[in-house]
């Protein structure tokens, strides 16, 4: 391998993947550059008990652009996919329950006690809403716009993006003017009229962030995530293999191109003489050299370690410092002996992505104690079982169940070290209400908080999306001022993580932007 | 770890006394007090006037405490101070003294202010306002320790003509041999006075830093000693004066710190301060350094003048003219020069105004009857007033 590209990447997360694609079929000699053993980053498959494999990271598919296939030479007809249309199953402690699907069109399944009536609240709710998370899905796959450089593309994108609000009815207009600011719990309560549909809606809006469903930005949260859900023809999905097979599909894609990809490969430095970028050096010492330089890894950490504090402005150093990282959401893998029993005695649950969250106030009450640096007594979860649908992922007749808990700090005020093994025991007590009999079926317990998220993958914070998301921190204003575009203060520097615009969600949306960010540039 | 916490006397008024404030209290006749970085100093001791002749004819004392000290140390202090200040800070030496800019990421200037180093890894950085947030966040990454030492440092500005002889008298052996921009410090009681030779004034003088405890015991010792000298204490009244014969530029007058600006453009480069020499780009990455090297591509907006200007009555905030009709500048300070006996300004004109065929126009009110005079006025070097004895070594005694 020689030590010269046009191009490192540094990360093989999805986002690194895709870039690496676009800028490789582009005639671009690339470069990727992956701390862990394995490609993928949050897009990961691993082993975390013997003969129990699980998505580490992300455990649902449901973001993934779907421009993104084709540009990446991803044949998406080649990826096996364990399941496809995943419907979500939302619970109670009464063991009442709905199920709806996700994708374009969602509807009630089925449900313990709807009416008529509240099955059809569902259906509006999602249609009415679906005009405006399409005006956000459009500026998704766009470099957001600054109007400082004046650019006729800039201004294009700004223009269509107002003349697709202009075009709203005045109604709908008014209507988006004032939810895109609003906070969920009031728009699911004027909304709805069952307590599991209004907890749905709050729990899917604030997944991922430190928002409970009452905070202002939860709208804009949910129309974000809806936007590119309603997008997927497979709806929610999870690939043969877990999610890593997704990340390994790339990856194979871009060797095919030429990408050189060296795992194990810590970058600790970007080089830099004048403000241009000149190559990477990583941390056994190794140099690779190239004119530019993109980084999957997330903002503080290329900033304020691989640039380093030394090499850019103090102003810079804040904006950058004062981004909010601090991952929200933990998560807990169980190797189970045996399956559990159904909760609505359907063998389908299962198959269900699985909510736990009885009311709206619940999810806001959970949502409280993140706020102190502790995490609450009451949670919520999200569940998926993958090995009912793709049995590789454990030995025969056992089963893996893979959970994320919303709202755990990243920093325990007692600390991690004190209170993780506490943590673990009380989550799974509570798992012990929803699947009674669980706690004699574990063989195996992995538990990663956002401090541990942090470490294995390498993300400051351990936040999914690289950071809070939010109107604040959106299009030009995502990761910060300055960093838009994908680009850095550095010259030749870009960033192409989950913390540029649109976000994580596994969409490979920031990934493919920057790649046309950099083919553009000098 | 950074310390950043000052402890403050409790006290039941909103301005804090300094380690002087009985000495320039029952100096102070006139009762004119002014406040300065929340301590209250004395604006005028008798007449602004007479502080001002008491400094150019024989010596006057000045309570410097106020000013903002921040103590900079660690293994990393040269280097972060290199990423903090626009010029080179490797070039300069131990007990050097050396008068500094810094800016933001637009390449506008935040303050100015003076660096003493004691070593590598050792300094104090005095500065007219507070700046400590700034400091703190652009030490990210580096090894050092930043304390503001403010209300931990006496101060008094010992400045003129008899300033060296006072100091010789007081017991500081070897003072007169000490150069402009230089510091040394000398045995005073049991502890530490440090002098170095710097000021506001452009004359001959002295800075001398103290621990609090032994402020009033040296201006007792100063004014016992300059009693046959001439030696008056002076306010921030007489100082103004001085300072803009010097040629100083003063901070909120001649110009805007960037971080107190609404409007990003209204800062200044250092460029347009006329401190392009301050400005270093060979030194590696400053606070800065990209906008400056486009402001430096692009030229000044804007030129830091002084002006001489006809007529004794000063242009306090006037237009400038080319030709009486094109508006091509205004004036930040100005002031009757009493040492010059010349009409003196200093002043914003446009970087592409051309410099001869000025104009001012003077507004001057005789007897509730406004006139409006249109003045010739000329660019001029700075300092207005530069005496031999200001650089002198050995300094001169008077």
């Amino acid at each position: 391998m020689s030590n010269q590209y046009d191009i490192i990447i540094i990360g093989a997360g999805l986002n690194g993947l895709v870039c690496a694609n676009i800028l490789a079929k582009k005639g671009r000699k690339v470069l990727v550059l992956e701390a862990n053993k394995q490609v993928g980053g949050l897009a990961n498959t691993r082993e975390f008990a013997s003969g129990f494999k699980v998505s580490a990271g992300a455990h649902l598919l449901y973001g993934l652009h779907p421009d993104i296939y084709r540009l990446c030479d991803v044949q998406e007809s080649k990826i096996e996919f364990a399941d496809k249309n995943i419907s979500t199953l939302v619970i109670n402690q009464n063991k009442e329950f709905i199920n709806y699907s996700s994708g374009e069109d969602s509807q009630i399944i089925y449900s313990s006690s709807l009416s008529e009536q509240q099955n059809s609240d569902w259906s509006n709710f999602q249609n009415r809403m679906k005009t405006f998370s399409d005006i956000l899905f459009d500026l998704a796959n766009k470099t957001p716009p600054r109007l400082k450089n004046g650019s006729i593309q800039d201004y294009k994108t700004l223009f269509n993006t107002g003349l697709k609000l202009k075009r709203l009815d005045k109604q709908n207009l008014r209507q988006f003017l004032r939810i895109i600011g609003m906070n969920i719990y009031d728009l699911a309560d004027e909304s709805f009229t069952d307590n599991l549909q209004k907890a749905a809606i709050c729990f899917e809006s604030a997944l991922g962030t430190r928002l409970g469903p009452r905070a202002p930005n939860t709208v804009y949260n949910w129309l974000n995530r809806y936007s590119i859900i309603n997008r997927q023809p497979a709806g929610l999905s999870v690939p043969r293999g877990g999610i890593g097979s997704l990340s390994q599909a790339f990856a194979n894609a871009a060797l095919i191109k030429g990408v050189d990809i060296s795992v194990s490969s810590r970058v600790e430095k970007i080089l830099i003489a004048d403000n241009q970028v000149k190559g990477v050096q990583l941390s056994g010492g190794e140099k690779f050299a190239a004119r530019q330089v993109i980084s999957n890894a997330d903002i503080k950490k290329t900033m304020l370690s691989m640039v380093g504090p030394e090499n850019i402005d103090t102003d810079v150093v804040r904006r950058v410092s004062y981004i909010p990282m601090q991952g929200t959401t933990a998560k807990m893998h169980l190797a189970l002996n045996q399956l559990l029993e159904p909760i609505t005695h359907n063998v389908s649950d299962f198959q269900s992505r699985i909510i736990y969250a009885p009311d709206a106030d619940f999810i806001e009450r959970a949502s409280n104690s993140i706020k102190y640096n502790q995490y609450t007594h009451e949670p919520t979860f999200e569940i998926t079982f993958p090995s009912v649908q793709d049995s590789s992922l454990a030995p025969a007749g056992k089963h893996v169940m893979s959970v994320l808990i919303p709202y755990v700090p990243y920093e325990h005020k007692e600390g991690w070290a004190q209170r993780k093994e506490r943590f673990e025991n009380h989550i799974i007590e509570q798992l012990e209400y929803i699947f009674p009999g669980i706690h004699a079926a574990i063989e195996h317990v992995e538990t990663l908080t956002p401090a541990d998220i942090e470490r294995q993958f390498n993300i400051t914070g351990g936040h999914w999306h690289h950071g809070e998301i939010g109107l604040e921190r959106f299009m030009m204003l995502r990761p910060t001022a300055g960093f838009a575009q994908y680009k850095t203060p550095i010259d030749g520097l870009f960033l192409c993580g989950a913390d540029c615009h649109p976000g994580g969600d596994l969409s490979g949306a920031p990934g493919m932007n920057a790649a046309n960010t950099v083919l553009q540039s000098k | 770890m950074i310390n950043f916490s000052r402890s403050l006397e409790p006290n039941n008024t909103m301005v804090i006394p300094t380690p002087f404030h009985e000495r320039s209290f029952a100096a102070n006749r006139r009762g004119h007090w002014t406040s300065w970085a929340g301590y209250t100093i004395a604006d005028e001791y008798t007449h602004a006037d007479l502080e001002y002749f008491a400094v150019r004819n024989q010596c006057g004392v000045f309570d410097l405490t106020p000013m903002i000290k921040y103590h900079i140390s660690g293994v990393d202090a040269e280097a972060y101070l290199n990423k903090l200040f626009t010029r080179d800070i490797r070039k300069i030496k131990a007990s050097q003294v050396a008068y500094v800019l810094f800016c933001n990421e637009s390449g506008y200037t935040l303050d100015d202010g003076t660096l003493f180093k004691f070593s590598n890894s050792e300094y104090i950085f005095c500065s007219q306002d507070r700046h400590l947030p700034w400091l703190l966040d652009s030490a990210i990454g580096f090894d050092v320790e930043i304390k503001d030492r403010t209300d931990k440092i006496a101060a008094l500005a010992v400045q003129g003509p008899t300033s060296a002889a006072i100091l010789k008298r007081m017991g500081l052996d070897g003072i007169e041999n000490l150069p402009p921009f230089q510091m040394q410090s000398f045995q005073y009681q049991r502890d530490d006075l440090i002098v170095s030779r710097t000021g506001f004034t452009g004359d001959l003088g002295y800075e001398l830093w103290i621990d609090p405890y032994l402020a009033i015991k040296l201006w007792d010792d100063l004014f016992t000693c300059g009693q046959n000298y001439g030696i008056e204490p002076f306010g921030s009244k007489a100082l103004e004066m001085l300072r803009i014969e010097a040629g100083f530029i003063l901070p909120h007058k001649d110009f805007l710190p960037a971080n107190h600006v609404i409007r990003v453009n209204r800062g200044r480069t250092p460029f347009e301060l006329g401190y392009g020499r301050l400005v270093d780009f060979d030194k590696g990455f400053f606070n800065g350094r990209q906008a400056l090297l486009k402001a430096q591509q692009n030229g000044p907006r804007y030129q830091l003048v002084g002006l001489e200007i006809d007529g004794n009555k000063p242009a306090y905030d006037a237009w400038i003219y080319q030709n009486k009709r094109k508006n091509v500048g205004t004036i930040t300070s100005a002031m009757w020069s009493p040492s010059c006996k010349t009409n003196i300004a200093l002043a914003w004109l446009d970087a592409n105004a051309k410099t001869d065929n000025l104009w001012v126009d003077i507004y001057t009110n005789k007897e509730l009857k406004w006139h409006k005079n249109m003045v010739s006025c000329k660019v001029v070097k700075r300092p207005f007033f530069n005496p031999a004895r200001r650089n002198a070594v050995p300094a001169l005694d008077f």
